[in-house]
């Protein structure tokens, strides 16, 4: 199963990033909006940690809806789908490979905004910094499951970036609540550092409650949308 | 619908209703500090209690129609997110007007308020699938899913929160005290009598998607037989 | 004679609200070559459906004695991704359909037969009906599979493509699996077939084809020269 998964995210990234624009747009959303928020500072104002981690996380969820959406699309020509239903191994395997050619492009997706978010937001990188970078490892880990899960549901259906975001978003809550705590506890200097440390600990734990959580619940659950015609 | 135990579950709400009512004007006495204001948490209450019961139901049902694909738990998954989705609205209206009064703003990021406004959105997400023009089965399904999981981020969303309002200063004074035994006794009836209306109307839910279910089942029968009819 | 492959015990089937068959049992075995015939939203489809395990029976079970991977599935729909080359498409689905050893030349040799060997490395999203439909035939050849469901896999083809997919059933007929083809033109297919499986008000009648002449097959309402049932 985890082979059949590999050879699927292979293929998936393969047509992704070598032979459509796709990505391309979804990068390009979160930067804007990343740049458009430096709008609301003053000049020479520096954004609160806080809400340059908010506008990050929300960079990225967009993104992420816009990733899934385009990996589950690529099964909507010429029935691709059936084809995957019917192959000789759990229909997981299916889940499981969206799942890591999802998290291999929010990576990519990342890796552009976080420069973006110190260069327009003006953030400094604080001494708990190895936290925030475990946060958001974490984080990206439950989105994916949750994409992965919810981008099977949407499959042909018409206004399906709506539809995945009005589903995702309240159920992604209790994890952004934790990503936003831990990124931007990597962002405060040392005067802040001590205040949070307290904290990162319950928050790792929520979002890696999170994490198995929504893992079990897809592996169970996704077989019920990943059917049908 | 079964007419006698329709009859008395309507008769019990309005009998319980005007009760309720007597014990919120004149038998609970009016609160010092925020005065006739706080008769809305009587409200309040019943409607939040029975909101996350109907969407808990609606869980439990979806989870049985996933296991068994009988369409009587689909209709009942459904028709507890209709109700429970119409209770969480009056929920946060209510719950807002009460922050609005004791806590001087419409809304916080407080573990209650927040949790039941997740619940919500998932349940409105529900219902917009509910609305898609997709065959039975599969719609089953993937209503059933997102009641599924909607409901397993419930105690997460709670214990998120709560750890996020404690970053923040509690700015707000949530907790009114000690409430008056008069009170306590009110509020008590006003929850559990208001399962006379909250099943009435899942009840009365039910029974019309049975029957709406039931004429399609019946139409699509006399289409297609009279098409084998033809063949003779 | 050999175990039965396939066995249908008490199927019945409701595609939404209707009522498609009720309790029909019956057995295939291998080197059987079973066209199915019926009217428009008889069912058909459906049956290779339930068959390959993509929808369930309403009631009853299935029992299907080949593995997934001996199972193979030939519709009119080519399952091929446009953004991948003819090569990388037929890497991918032979491969996952578990075959992961799958070397260049097999595939290459293959693409020759289909005559797609000077498109191999074309994108698949530029192929006609004919030549995609052509794909997926090197598709299921690769695959190999002891079961073999057709889905109206002629549909749209030139003569060349068609006379290349007759090569291909009569290919596997000499090895020995048990094909099953809802037809698009079922007096065409006919001389392939060696039984007929016939759906009629929730109804299947299973018989041999010699039983049935060729134009009363291509009217599609033989039904009622068809007396004799067969369980």
């Amino acid at each position: 199963m985890i082979k059949t998964a590999l050879l699927l995210a292979r293929k998936d990234l393969t047509i992704i990033l070598g032979r459509s624009a796709g990505l391309c747009q979804a990068l390009l959303l979160g930067l804007l909006l990343i740049f458009l928020f430096s709008l609301s500072l003053q000049a020479g104002e520096r954004l609160s940690p806080h809400a340059a981690s908010t506008m990050f996380w929300l960079a990225s969820v967009f993104c992420q809806v816009l990733i899934f959406q385009m990996l589950y699309a690529l099964e909507e020509q010429n029935s691709a789908k059936t084809g995957l239903q019917l192959l000789p191994c759990p229909v997981q395997a299916v889940w499981l490979g969206k799942f890591f050619a999802g998290l291999a492009l929010l990576c990519v997706a990342q890796i552009l905004f976080i420069p973006a978010v110190f260069v327009f937001l003006s953030q400094n990188l604080g001494p708990a910094y190895p936290y925030a970078l475990l946060g958001i490892i974490i984080t990206d880990l439950g989105i994916c499951t949750c994409g992965s899960l919810l981008g099977a549901l949407c499959v042909g259906q018409s206004g399906r970036e709506s539809l995945l975001s009005i589903i995702l978003f309240p159920l992604l809550i209790p994890l952004l609540l934790s990503a936003i705590s831990l990124t931007s506890a990597g962002l405060l200097d040392i005067s802040g550092y001590t205040a949070e440390t307290a904290q990162i600990f319950q928050w790792l734990g929520i979002a890696l409650a999170f994490d198995m959580l929504f893992c079990s619940a897809s592996l169970i659950l996704f077989p019920y949308l990943y059917h049908g015609e | 619908m079964n007419k006698k135990l329709s009859f008395i579950l309507a008769a019990g709400a309005a009998a319980s209703a005007a009760i309720s009512q007597y014990l919120i004007y004149f038998y609970a006495p009016v609160e010092q500090v925020l005065g006739y204001a706080q008769k809305i948490f009587y409200y309040h209450l019943p409607v939040a209690w029975w909101a996350l019961a109907s969407f808990f139901l609606s869980a439990v049902f979806g989870i049985g129609y996933l296991l068994k694909k009988r369409i009587s738990c689909d209709i009942a998954s459904h028709a507890c997110a209709e109700v429970g989705f119409l209770l969480a609205t009056l929920t946060l209206v209510t719950g807002s007007i009460w922050g609005r009064h004791s806590w001087g703003v419409w809304w916080t990021w407080d573990p209650k308020l927040t949790t039941a406004l997740v619940l919500w959105f998932i349940f409105a997400a529900y219902l917009v699938v509910r609305t898609m023009p997709l065959p039975q089965e599969q719609k089953g399904s993937i209503s059933a899913v997102i009641a599924v999981i909607g409901f397993l981020d419930v105690p997460l969303v709670f214990f998120a929160t709560r750890l996020w309002r404690s970053i923040h200063p509690a700015i707000f004074h949530s907790e009114g005290g000690g409430l008056e035994p008069e009170m306590v006794h009110t509020i008590i009836f006003c929850v559990l009598s208001f399962v006379f209306l909250w099943a009435w109307m899942i009840v009365y839910r039910i029974t019309q998607m049975r029957q709406e279910h039931g004429l399609g089942a019946l139409r699509t029968h006399l289409l297609y037989r009279e098409e084998l009819n033809e063949q003779h | 004679m050999d175990n039965p492959v396939i066995t249908f015990s008490n199927i019945s089937k409701m595609y939404d609200l209707r009522l498609l068959y009720k309790n029909v049992s019956f057995c295939l075995y291998p080197k059987q070559t079973v066209l199915i015939t019926g009217k428009n939203g008889s069912g058909k489809s459906t049956l290779l459906k339930m068959l390959a395990g993509l929808t369930p029976p309403t009631e009853g079970t299935i029992t299907c004695t080949a593995s997934g991977e001996e199972l193979g599935y030939l519709g009119h729909q080519t399952f091929i991704y446009p953004h991948l080359s003819a090569f990388e498409n037929l890497r991918f689905w032979t491969k996952a359909a578990g075959n992961f050893s799958v070397g260049e030349t097999e595939i290459h040799a293959v693409l020759k037969k289909v005559f797609l060997d000077k498109f191999a490395h074309d994108g698949a999203g530029i192929f006609s009906r004919g030549m995609a439909q052509r794909l997926n035939i090197a598709r299921i050849i690769l695959q190999n599979p002891k079961i073999l469901l057709l889905d109206e896999p002629a549909t749209g083809l030139d003569k060349e493509s068609k006379e290349l997919f007759y090569g291909v059933i009569r290919e596997f007929q000499a090895k020995n699996a048990c094909i099953l083809w809802v037809s698009h033109s079922p007096a065409e297919d006919l001389p392939y077939a060696d039984h007929i499986l016939h759906i009629e008000k929730q109804r299947i009648t299973l018989m041999p084809s010699e039983t049935v002449q060729t134009d009363a097959v291509s009217e599609n309402t033989a039904a009622n020269t068809w007396e004799e049932r067969h369980d």
